[in-house]
């Protein structure tokens, strides 16, 4: 077998000490496999892998070596090696292959890799993500020669223009090895990233080429080859495309044009859902009355991830004693459904609390897991509390619940507090990240302090506009008649204080009450998501929440009433 | 409280009341205070006319055969069932398909829990549902409630533990956060409201409860029931005579928070300085707190052989007549203690304790003993050494006038006991 004998030749290479010979033999066993993918493909391709990165510590075949290391990149799924096949073939002769990605070699290989015209060139990444192609690199032009880009998915479709809609960032790297001086402006030393939609690319392996062409204002076009990596809609791969901008800042167009694509992508596969679970439990015992009466009051609470909130939930709970209320977890994480089930199936009926689990078929996020269970949900009144917020002292609720009887009235908050007795939440208000309107973040503004001292701090301290929806009351016509929570913001943030504007701009007024017996632990369920990502997220949808909201927060908000 | 049920063989009128006493051990398993407690109860209760029954954890999580209760003897069962040991959530309905199976058979009036290690935090409110007039007692053998280290209210540092709470449990827990000791917390105390009254065996143990968020008015003082044979009281023994040594018995399980090594260094520190004592030591060696403790244990007793002797385990029915050979029995906790058996059936064999001034002992044994600072040698060495000139013999007498007998009203005995039951 070919395949086998390119491998044993390159393996023999490498003990002779022909490390050329080795690195051709290596690439061409990678190609064969490529091409009759079987099981093996990954444990070759990771012996390849290790050699190839002994030789490029051993000798000068930095572009070779990198081109072989370019291609291997390993699906988190299958586990099967897809390659990159970057400018191997098919390229055309005014097209210089691509740089290796160390900076440290650019130098010594600057002056062949020239595209013409002083352009200097290299496309990293073709990805596709869901239906969009991301498509990322770096460019040099000194001299602003670059006309037009284009761009063509699959042998049949048509070149769209891309120049417009690039997205350019600061890359250090590629300013250190062209010696850019530091002031360099982005449009003549930048890194790059674009992402398109198409729905009609083809996924069978001989059409996931990509053509990449490059006009310039000499009237010369320089096409480029590439082909495609899927990377299938998760965090993992959420978090790698992310990355291609190397920077935790976030600027508007970069959201527009880069970020919010994606996120609204991974929004959009969960819509629609169908009821996965919707089931009663121990609804014949003490607690809440789930029968034909309509309940005062809803409580939803999300549960996702393993953390088993519930299992505390139930118990705090069961001490309230009997109210016309009805409790709903509403799971979003099918990786947990069985679990639940079985706990509330127990806990509910050793604490003789009735409760009801619903889940949609797929994961829905804060503000669509909510929407989700409001619409199944039958209370007059609908309390929306995470997981991790443990309400021990039901005066608050009827407090609520009161106040809400006035039509006036659309929504209530509560203070909550940190096991420690200090402050969670005592309302928000609004803040800028800068002087621009592009990122309006919620504030809160006696977060920390212990209870007790709460009353010591200056009314401006105090001042409080909008509500976090970790406990949340809403009268359901108010709800329903804003469209409930807004889905266009990715994982959390602003869902709360859009639906805050949303019942503001309605003409109802917010209150809060201020009695102590509800705590937040705040964050404990998605503690694992990394830092940097995180940070991008909540500037994603601060950019979106500001420029929903623009026009209203510039303006100014009323305070929160204080429910008695 | 129920409807009279049954009445009374003995005095025809009187109310019977069916009672199940549930515990976190088999006293024919392992003889721990609690257990003992515990079935002491459920003897006096039959004794006294009620229809008591017993329900102790029998070690596992299930029986051999798979099921999740067995008989033991006529009215006395084991439970077969496992909980985590953070939040002492029973993992399996074992619990529920047991108390159902016995309610249906005794229709319990009363049922009173101790301990919810092994058995489930959760037993009161499961218990609410199967009957919900059923009366639900639970007595609380130490602060495991408060305290995710053994109930020990001692921290790992060493030193014990005066305000527990979540910054403070972290310390000794680093890889839980303090949000899992605040859920810990409230799932305890919502299990807890759903007993009807609390008992602790002392007023210290209750009052550190009663900190911990507990309403004072549902839970009560009252020490455990024992019973012990009046008849085998020792004889009093005369302080040494000159050149002779005080003799100190040391008595119950041996592990790292009963201060055996505390006790041996104040001996040997002592003993240098010219006292004149000799330790007896009768107790189990027990590993749960490590073997390291035990191994240096060991050491420490033969380097002072010529002073400590190591009697090993004993039999609780000799418990007084060994007391008896001492003048002094010694105690040595770390860890505050609640109501360690060890000072009620010291009292009954009429000698006084010589004991760390803190916690439950501090409470209960008082003039009737010599304290020292908890955890310090140096504090009980300074306190042999200065047994020469302690009255021994109107020290005795104080015992002996404070404590006529073990049954007084201090106690749990049958009235107090259906004054909780019946409320």
């Amino acid at each position: 077998m070919p395949k086998k004998s390119y491998l044993a030749v390159a393996n023999e290479a490498m003990r002779a000490g022909d490390y050329d010979k080795a690195v051709k033999n290596y690439i061409e066993a990678l190609d064969e496999y490529e091409e009759n993918p079987n099981a093996e493909v990954a444990f070759v391709a990771e012996l390849i892998a290790s050699n190839i990165n002994y030789l490029q510590k051993r000798v000068e075949f930095s572009d070779q070596i990198k081109l072989v290391l370019d291609r291997i990149s390993y699906s988190d799924q299958t586990n099967k090696v897809r390659t990159q096949r970057l400018s191997t073939e098919k390229v055309s002769d005014n097209f210089v292959k691509p740089q290796a990605r160390q900076t440290e070699n650019l130098e010594s290989v600057d002056a062949k890799w020239k595209l013409g015209d002083g352009i200097d060139f290299n496309l990293e990444g073709i990805k596709k993500f869901g239906n969009l192609f991301v498509i990322h690199g770096w460019m040099v032009d000194p001299n602003r020669n670059v006309d037009f880009l284009k761009i063509s998915i699959g042998p049949d479709t048509q070149a769209h223009e891309i120049t417009d809609q690039i997205t350019r960032f600061k890359r250090a790297d590629v300013e250190v090895t062209f010696k850019r001086d530091k002031s360099s402006d982005l449009t003549r030393c930048f890194g790059f990233v674009v992402v398109i939609s198409n729905e009609g690319a083809r996924s069978k392996e001989k059409e996931r080429h990509v053509t990449l062409s490059i006009g310039t204002s000499s009237g010369k076009v320089f096409h480029h080859q590439g082909y495609y990596t899927d990377m299938p809609p998760t965090d993992e791969s959420l978090a790698a495309l992310f990355g291609i901008i190397p920077h935790t800042s976030v600027t508007s167009e970069q959201c527009n044009r880069f970020y919010r694509p994606m996120t609204d992508l991974m929004i959009n596969t969960s819509r629609n859902p169908t009821v996965a679970i919707d089931k009663y439990f121990n609804t014949n015992r003490a607690g809440a009355d789930i029968g034909n009466r309509v309940p005062e009051l809803s409580i939803i609470v999300p549960l996702y991830g393993p953390t088993r909130f519930e299992e505390t939930q139930i118990p705090v709970m069961a001490a309230w004693g009997k109210h016309n209320w009805e409790i709903i977890f509403a799971v979003d994480d099918p990786r947990i459904h069985k679990d639940v089930v079985k706990n509330v199936a127990r806990l509910s009926q050793n604490y003789g609390q009735a409760l009801r689990v619903v889940a949609p078929s797929v994961n829905q996020g804060f503000a669509g897991i909510n929407n989700f269970a409001a619409n199944l949900s039958r209370g007059t009144n609908i309390l929306f509390l995470n997981s991790d917020c443990f309400i021990t002292e039901v005066t608050p609720l009827r407090k609520a619940l009161k106040w809400l009887k006035k039509k006036s009235n659309g929504m209530v908050g509560f203070r909550l507090l940190y096991p420690d007795n200090s402050i969670q939440h005592d309302g928000m208000t609004v803040s800028r990240l800068d002087d621009t309107d592009q990122f309006y973040l919620n504030k809160h503004p006696r977060m920390g302090v212990p209870v007790d001292l709460v009353e010591e701090l200056s009314e401006a301290e105090a001042e409080a506009t909008m509500l976090t929806a970790a406990c949340l009351m809403v009268r359901r016509d108010v709800f329903d008649s804003v469209s409930g929570f807004d889905r266009k913001y990715f994982r959390g943030d602003f869902e709360d204080s859009d639906l805050c504007l949303k019942v503001i701009s309605s003409g109802k007024r917010l209150g809060i009450v201020r009695q102590v017996g509800i705590y937040h632990l705040e964050r404990q369920t998605i503690r694992s998501q990394q830092d940097d990502v995180r940070q991008k997220i909540t500037l994603i949808n601060s950019n979106t929440y500001s420029i929903k909201w623009q026009s209203v927060l510039s303006k100014g908000l009323p305070l929160l009433e204080s429910v008695p | 409280m129920a409807e009279c049920s049954v009445q009374r063989a003995s005095s025809p009128g009187e109310c019977s009341l069916r009672v199940l006493v549930v515990a976190h051990g088999h006293p024919s398993l392992h003889k721990g205070g609690g257990e003992i407690a515990a079935y002491s109860l459920y003897k006096m209760l039959r004794e006294s006319g009620d229809e008591a029954v017993f329900l102790g954890w029998g070690g596992r999580a299930e029986s051999t055969s798979g099921g999740f209760i067995s008989k033991v003897a006529e009215n006395d069962y084991m439970l077969y069932s496992a909980t985590e040991y953070f939040y002492f959530s029973s993992s399996s309905e074992n619990l529920r398909k047991a108390l159902e199976l016995l309610t249906r058979r005794y229709d319990f009036d009363v049922v009173h829990f101790h301990h919810f290690i092994h058995v489930g935090i959760e037993a009161a409110a499961v218990m609410k549902q199967i009957k919900p007039s059923v009366r639900v007692v639970f007595t609380l053998h130490e602060y495991l409630g408060i305290c995710a280290n053994n109930g020990q209210l001692f921290k790992k540092s060493g030193v014990v533990c005066e305000t527990p709470g979540p910054a403070q449990c972290v310390q000794c827990f680093p890889q839980r956060t303090e949000g899992d000791f605040f859920m810990r917390k409230l799932r305890i105390q919502a299990a807890f409201n759903f007993v009807d009254q609390f008992i602790s065996p002392s007023e210290f143990l209750r009052q550190k409860y009663i900190e911990w968020g507990l309403d004072s008015k549902k839970i009560a003082a009252v020490e455990n029931p024992l019973f012990l044979d009046q008849d085998q009281k020792p004889s009093p023994i005369e302080a040494p005579k000159s050149g002779e040594p005080w003799k100190l018995g040391f008595f119950g399980q041996i592990n790292y928070y009963k201060g055996l090594d505390i006790i041996l260094d104040g001996v040997e520190i002592a003993i240098r300085q010219g006292a004149k004592v000799k330790l007896y030591v009768h107790g189990k060696m027990s590993a749960v707190t490590g073997e390291d403790y035990i191994v240096g244990l060991r050491e420490k007793m033969l380097s002072l052989s010529d002073h400590v002797v190591f009697h090993g385990p004993y039999d609780q029915v000799d418990t007084l007549e060994l007391m008896g050979r001492y003048h002094f029995v010694i105690l040595g906790s770390r860890w505050y203690e609640n109501s360690p058996v060890v000072i009620q059936e010291s009292f009954a064999a009429g000698r006084p304790i010589i004991y760390p001034g803190h916690g439950g002992m501090l409470e209960k044994i008082q003039k009737m003993g010599v304290p020292y600072k908890p955890g310090s040698s140096d504090s009980l060495a300074h306190c042999l050494f200065g047994l020469e000139s302690i009255a021994y013999e109107s020290l005795v007498g104080i015992v002996g006038r404070e404590c006529p007998n073990i049954n007084q009203s201090a106690f749990m005995n049958h009235q107090n006991i259906r004054n909780f039951y019946n409320d």
